[in-house]
């Protein structure tokens, strides 16, 4: 009977500690002269790490793969071991419209059509990408690679100048502002006039803060409403 | 008289001589590239090299265009602090009624630091200022500066000041939690956003000489549809832009902004001030050689600037250098000669004349806008543009590398 009750403390401590901690997962494409994005990503990384996070993967220019935010239940996917089994992913490197580009060897675009992002765990992704959040394919992004359970997704309208802006936005996380806040004041801080930032979430998930600095609303459901927050510098 | 075929020969080779001569010599430009140490953002595109189609008129050039020092005042946690004494309105004589270890006790999370707290109150409540802890917000920041590496920085539960290491960039904002507010305010019209902001930026002293009102931005919502974004456009926080301008040219990039954040009713929510100093002219650049510059003092140093037609050609080569990805046209709606100033976090001792050029990209996925930077002074296309080396730091990866499967919060589960 002690062995039972032991190995029944020993399973719950061990599901109880995966559940509550606060994961986080970082690629990067620092190549083709972005060497900066290597320090953004390894930044954003030890910042959270210092606030208590844990980093389940951080892998950048030819250990960037597609598979990694492509949905398990696609061809090759196994976002459920990477993107998606974390609550906060940081990304920073190119982009297009519909898809992040992750560079060679893998050189495959991750499109809206790959992700199915939060139905297992992803609540946050912060793509510092170029126009990924462009007009054309907002309600893809939002509808298919988001609403079975994201809560929201940071990027941008327009083109970016690649920076360090990993290290300010876990510093404002850290410092409790809610990621919408957080994205669009980096952007405020590090980009050009004219340049777009943008947020998709939904009303509840609006105000989503760090685990540890507010917490966050419940998953939406599939059928609820996402809006765009817009700020051009 | 005859000529001597060896005579043929000399004067051949004299030819020669001169025509080489006139190719490499440089009239009179500098090329000491040793003060010259601004640095765009001049990354190479993934499949970025679109065919480019002008679509406006080529910039006129100045006969001359100045490059100036830049400099920055002596970042430290006191001068923080007197900034947060400054702009938080912090009376000085408060802070020493209440200890830090105090502060600090009163203040501590009630337990939720490690925890995962689900916060489903409701938004309007979030705005609320927590009812059982000592409100210090005001009465605390001098006890809090913290040492974030690259800025110090001061975070209460009500307000936030930063300020950045490299560039004393500053980053005032009074109310944190009324950012988050996300509705639509009640915003006035632009014009008294307008005059709202110019008070308090003079109430602050905010703006340094020669920086003037160049616009409003909003943060908006809008509804996704099925189809795009479809409804109105929220108007939530207005943000009063200050921009300056050197030699007549407007400086561009990341720095020489100023943004006042504006609220409800255009109640001054805070600020973001990016502005290096601007030193003395410590060198001149042109187009046209110095010795063909009557205005031009033989002593100053002279660097030779790019002609619009040779900058356009170089983007068509160049193609662009953001964090853009597969496009194959591109529009030239607007181009100009401007100055540029960095991001905060990046070093800059000098700044000069740089080609900005703006339009529309279109690829597959869509068509996006860009704002392209291109170094106008000649020594700096001759080379390569700067690239911060990619690093070989990036962790090898093997394919099986054994990981935990993700499962569903059971908290965010309704």
């Amino acid at each position: 009977m002690k062995t039972v009750i032991l190995a029944a403390m020993i399973v719950l401590i061990m599901v109880t500690t995966d559940a509550v901690a606060s994961s986080f997962g970082v690629e990067y494409d620092s190549t083709g002269g972005l060497g900066i994005n290597y320090n953004s990503a390894n930044d954003f990384a030890s910042k959270l790490k210092a606030d208590g996070w844990t980093q389940k993967f951080l892998y950048g220019d030819a250990s960037a793969w597609e598979k990694d935010f492509k949905d398990v239940s696609k061809p090759g996917g196994q976002d459920n071991y990477y993107a998606d089994a974390v609550d906060v992913v940081f990304w920073e490197g190119h982009g297009a419209p519909d898809s992040l580009y992750v560079p060679p060897p893998d050189d495959h675009y991750v499109t809206y059509d790959d992700a199915i992002w939060g139905n297992l765990n992803l609540e946050w992704i912060l793509a510092h990408s170029c126009s990924v959040l462009a007009d054309d394919h907002l309600a893809d992004w939002a509808y298919k690679a988001c609403a079975q359970g994201a809560h929201g997704m940071c990027s941008h309208k327009t083109t970016v100048n690649a920076c360090n802006a990993g290290s300010r936005m876990a510093e404002l996380l850290v410092a409790g502002w809610t990621f919408k806040d957080a994205w669009f004041q980096q952007h405020i801080e590090k980009q050009y006039t004219g340049c777009t930032a943008r947020v998709i979430c939904t009303d509840a998930t609006k105000n989503d803060k760090l685990w540890n600095h507010g917490g966050m609303a419940a998953d939406p459901k599939p059928g609820d409403l996402w809006y765009v927050w817009t700020v051009t510098k | 008289m005859k000529i001597s075929k060896y005579s043929y020969l000399l004067l051949g080779l004299a030819i020669l001589l001169g025509v080489f001569a006139v190719a490499t010599q440089n009239f009179g430009f500098c090329t000491d590239a040793s003060i010259l140490t601004m640095e765009l953002p001049q990354k190479e595109g993934a499949n970025a090299k679109p065919a480019f189609t002008l679509q406006t008129i080529l910039p006129t050039v100045p006969e001359k265009l100045g490059i100036y020092s830049m400099n920055v005042p002596m970042v430290s946690i006191e001068s923080t602090k007197t900034l947060a004494v400054s702009r938080l309105k912090v009376a000085p004589t408060k802070l020493a009624e209440i200890s830090a270890p105090t502060i600090a006790k009163i203040n501590a999370p009630s337990g939720i630091s490690s925890a995962r707290l689900v916060n489903q109150a409701a938004p309007e409540a979030k705005l609320e200022a927590p009812v059982a802890r000592l409100d210090t917000a005001k009465l605390q920041p001098l006890d809090q500066v913290v040492d974030l590496g690259d800025a110090f920085s001061l975070a209460t539960a009500e307000s936030y000041v930063s300020v950045d290491k490299t560039s004393a960039a500053e980053t005032v904002i009074l109310n944190v939690p009324s950012l988050a507010a996300s509705r639509k305010a009640a915003l006035p019209s632009e014009d008294v956003l307008k005059q709202k902001a110019n008070a308090y930026a003079a109430e602050n002293n905010l703006l340094p000489e020669g920086y003037q009102y160049s616009g409003m931005s909003y943060l908006t919502r809008q509804e996704i549809g099925q189809g795009g974004v479809q409804g109105p456009v929220e108007q939530i926080t207005g943000i009063a832009k200050y921009s300056r301008t050197i030699d007549g040219l407007a400086v561009e990039g990341p720095g020489s902004t100023i943004c006042v954040l504006l609220g409800e009713g255009g109640q001054p929510l805070g600020y973001t001030k990016v502005s290096r100093n601007i030193g003395a002219k410590i060198a001149v650049s042109s187009v046209k050689a110095p010795g063909l510059l009557k205005t031009m003092a033989a002593e100053e140093k002279t660097f030779d600037l790019l002609s619009p037609e040779e900058a356009f050609q170089m983007l068509q080569e160049r193609g662009m250098t953001t964090e853009i990805a597969d496009v194959n046209t591109a529009t030239v709606d607007k181009m100009y000669l401007a100055y540029y100033e960095a991001e905060p976090d990046k070093k800059q001792e000098e700044t000069e004349p740089v080609y900005v050029f703006e339009g529309t990209a279109t690829g597959p996925g869509g068509s996006v806008q860009y704002k392209e930077f291109m170094y106008a002074l000649r020594m700096k296309n001759a080379k390569a543009p700067f690239e911060m080396p990619s690093p070989t730091k990036a962790k090898e990866r093997k394919a099986d590398e054994p990981m935990t499967a993700g499962t569903k919060d059971p908290e965010l589960l309704r």
